[in-house]
C-alpha cells in the first residue's frame, strides 16, 4: 500500500526548489557579465604633457617624439615631454562640430621606411559630393611629416553620403599585418543607414593602404553595396584595435543607453544596430525589444549601464604583472579605465582601475611598454607605472 | 468717433506681437529639441535628468535657472571645473559642441521651458548669445 506522505512530498518540494534556485543562479552566471568590480591595485600616474586642447588620439614616433591630435582641428608634435608650441601644417579642412573634428592618428607599420601618417577626421562636404549641404563625414588620409608641415597629403577614403547631424564620426584606424587598413565609421545620428549596404554609416570598413579597395572585400560583388564595407550594424565605434597574436579585431561602441558593446568584428558580418540592442533610448525609448536575433552578432560583453567607452588597447608588455594580453578600455562618462581580464576571445571579468583618471580618450601601449592614456578634460597625457 | 478703429488696431497689434512672441518661442524650442537630442542627450538624458555626481541635469537646476548666463557660456565655450547644482558638486568637463550661436539659443530656449522649468527670462537670442563672454 502506497500513501501520500505529507513530509516526503514537502522534502521534494524542497529539493527541487533549491535545484531550481541553484539552476537559475548557473543560468545567470553564463550570462554576459554587466558588472564590474573595484581593483585594489595602485599605480603612479607621471605626466608626459599637458597643456594641450581636447586631445584625441596619439601616436609614437621612432625618434620618441608623439603626435598628438586636438580635435578642433590641429595636429601638435610632443618632444621630451614638451608640448611644441608649433603646430603642424597641411591638414585638409576639418569640420570641427559637435562630435566632429580631426580624430584618430596612428602610424603605419613600416613607417620607419615608408614614413606614412595616418590620420581620421570629420571632412566637410565637398562640392559634387553626395549628401546634405554643410554635411559632413568621417575621411581618412595619410601624409608625411617634414619639420613642422606635412606633406604628399593623399585623402584616401571618405565616407558617404556628408549628413549635416553631428554626433557619431567613429573614427578609429587599425592596421592588421597584411597590409590592409580599417577605419570605423559611426552611423552619424541615422540607425537605418547602419544595416543599409549603400551607406559608409555604421560600417567598418577594409581598404589596401592606398585606398584601393581589396578584391576580396564581402560585398564586392553584392550590387548596390559600398565595396569597402567589412562589417556592419555599428553605432559608434571610438575603440578599434587588432590582437597581432590572434589577428583578431576587437572593437568597442557606443551605445544608447544601456547598450555599449564589445566586439570582435569579423568579415561581412552584422552587428545588430538598431534591430538589436541591450540598450534603450536617452529618452527612455524602446528601440528594439530584441535582444538577439537569427543572423545577427552578439557583443563579446555589453556594459550597462553604459560607460561610454573610448580608446583601447591590448597589454603585450610585461610591465604590468599578470596582464600580458589583456585588454584596457577608456570610459568618458566615469573618468577611469576597465582592465578586462582575457582568457582568448572571452573576457573572464572585469575591473575599475585609475578612478578620477579623467576622460578617457585614447589608450596606447609606448614603445617603453608602458600605458599611456590621453585625457581630454585635463589636456594631458599620462603614462601609467606599477608601483612596486 | 476715431476711437475704436484706433483701440481695434491696437489691440489686434498687440495680440498680434504678443502671440508672434511666444510662436517664435515655441519654433526656437522645436528647432533646439533638435539640437538637443542629437548633442546633450547621452549626458543630460531625455528629460534633462542628468546622473547625480557625473552629469548635471538640467530640469529644475538652479545653476541653470538662476544664471542662465553661465549656461549659455558652458555650451560656447564648454565646461571645466567645478560646479555646484542644487546642492551636489560636479567636478568633470564638458567639451564645447562648437554650436553657431543660433543653436545655443534655440537649445536655451528649449532647456529653459522643459520638464517642469519656467524661463521668467525673455526668449534668448541668437545676439544675447553672442554678447556672452567667458
Amino acid at each position: 500500500m502506497k500513501q501520500n506522505n505529507p513530509i516526503y512530498s514537502r522534502f521534494f518540494m524542497i529539493i527541487g526548489g533549491v535545484a531550481f534556485l541553484i539552476s537559475t543562479l548557473l543560468l545567470l552566471s553564463s550570462k554576459k557579465i554587466t558588472k564590474e568590480n573595484n581593483s585594489k591595485i595602485e599605480f603612479n600616474v607621471e605626466t608626459v604633457v599637458t597643456g594641450l586642447t581636447m586631445p584625441w588620439a596619439t601616436a609614437f614616433l621612432p625618434n620618441g617624439d608623439m603626435l598628438v591630435t586636438e580635435r578642433a582641428g590641429k595636429l601638435r608634435l610632443v618632444k621630451d615631454g614638451k608640448l611644441d608650441p608649433v603646430e603642424i601644417t597641411g591638414l585638409p579642412k576639418v569640420f570641427y562640430r559637435g562630435q566632429g573634428g580631426l580624430l584618430d592618428v596612428v602610424l603605419h607599420p613600416d613607417y620607419a621606411k615608408n614614413g606614412w601618417i595616418y590620420l581620421s577626421y570629420s571632412s566637410p562636404k565637398a562640392e559634387g559630393e553626395e549628401g546634405d549641404d554643410a554635411g559632413a563625414n568621417t575621411a581618412l588620409m595619410r601624409a608625411k611629416l617634414k619639420d613642422h608641415a606635412l606633406t604628399d597629403v593623399q585623402v584616401i577614403f571618405k565616407a558617404l553620403p556628408n549628413v549635416k547631424s553631428t554626433p557619431h564620426f567613429g573614427g578609429r584606424i587599425v592596421f592588421d599585418k597584411k597590409g590592409y587598413v580599417f577605419l570605423s565609421l559611426g552611423e552619424r545620428g541615422k540607425q537605418a543607414a547602419s544595416q543599409e549596404l549603400s551607406k559608409d554609416q555604421g560600417k567598418v570598413v577594409r581598404l589596401h593602404e592606398d585606398g584601393k579597395i581589396p578584391t576580396d572585400n564581402p560585398f564586392v560583388n553584392t550590387p548596390g553595396a559600398k565595396p569597402e564595407i567589412w562589417s556592419y550594424g555599428h553605432r559608434n565605434p571610438q575603440g578599434m584595435v587588432m590582437n597581432y597574436s590572434t589577428g583578431v579585431l576587437w572593437e568597442h561602441e557606443h551605445g544608447p543607453q544601456g547598450g555599449d558593446e564589445l566586439n570582435i568584428v569579423e568579415k561581412g558580418k552584422n552587428y545588430g544596430w538598431p534591430l538589436i540592442t541591450y540598450g534603450i533610448g536617452y529618452d527612455n525609448s524602446i528601440i528594439s525589444k530584441d535582444t538577439a536575433m537569427v543572423g545577427l552578432e552578439q557583443p563579446v560583453i555589453y556594459w550597462k549601464p553604459s560607460i561610454a567607452p573610448c580608446g583601447m588597447d591590448f597589454i603585450t608588455s610585461d610591465k604590468y604583472k599578470g596582464w600580458k594580453g589583456d585588454l584596457l578600455v577608456g570610459s568618458l562618462k566615469f573618468n577611469y579605465l576597465q582592465h578586462l581580464v582575457m582568457k582568448g576571445n572571452k573576457v573572464l571579468r572585469r575591473e575599475i582601475i585609475l578612478e578620477k583618471i579623467g576622460r578617457v580618450r585614447d589608450i596606447r601601449q609606448g614603445p617603453d611598454g608602458y600605458i599611456y592614456v590621453v585625457l581630454e578634460n585635463s589636456g594631458s597625457i599620462v603614462r601609467i607605472l606599477p608601483k612596486s | 468717433m476715431k476711437l475704436f478703429p484706433m483701440l481695434f488696431c491696437g489691440i489686434t497689434f498687440s495680440i498680434a506681437y504678443f502671440t508672434n512672441q511666444s510662436t517664435e518661442l515655441a519654433k526656437s524650442m522645436a528647432r533646439g529639441k533638435e539640437v538637443y537630442n542629437e548633442t546633450c542627450i547621452a549626458c543630460h538624458l531625455g528629460k534633462g535628468e542628468g546622473l547625480k555626481g557625473t552629469f548635471p541635469p538640467l530640469a529644475k537646476a538652479d545653476y541653470l535657472m538662476k544664471t542662465p548666463n553661465k549656461a549659455i557660456a558652458s555650451i560656447k565655450y564648454g565646461l571645466k571645473g567645478k560646479i555646484v547644482v542644487n546642492g551636489v558638486v560636479y567636478d568633470g568637463m564638458m567639451p564645447s559642441p562648437n554650436l553657431g550661436n543660433d543653436e545655443i539659443a534655440d537649445v536655451m530656449n528649449y532647456i529653459l521651458n522643459s520638464w517642469g522649468n519656467v524661463s521668467k527670462q525673455p526668449m534668448i537670442t541668437e545676439k544675447m548669445v553672442e554678447r556672452v563672454k567667458l
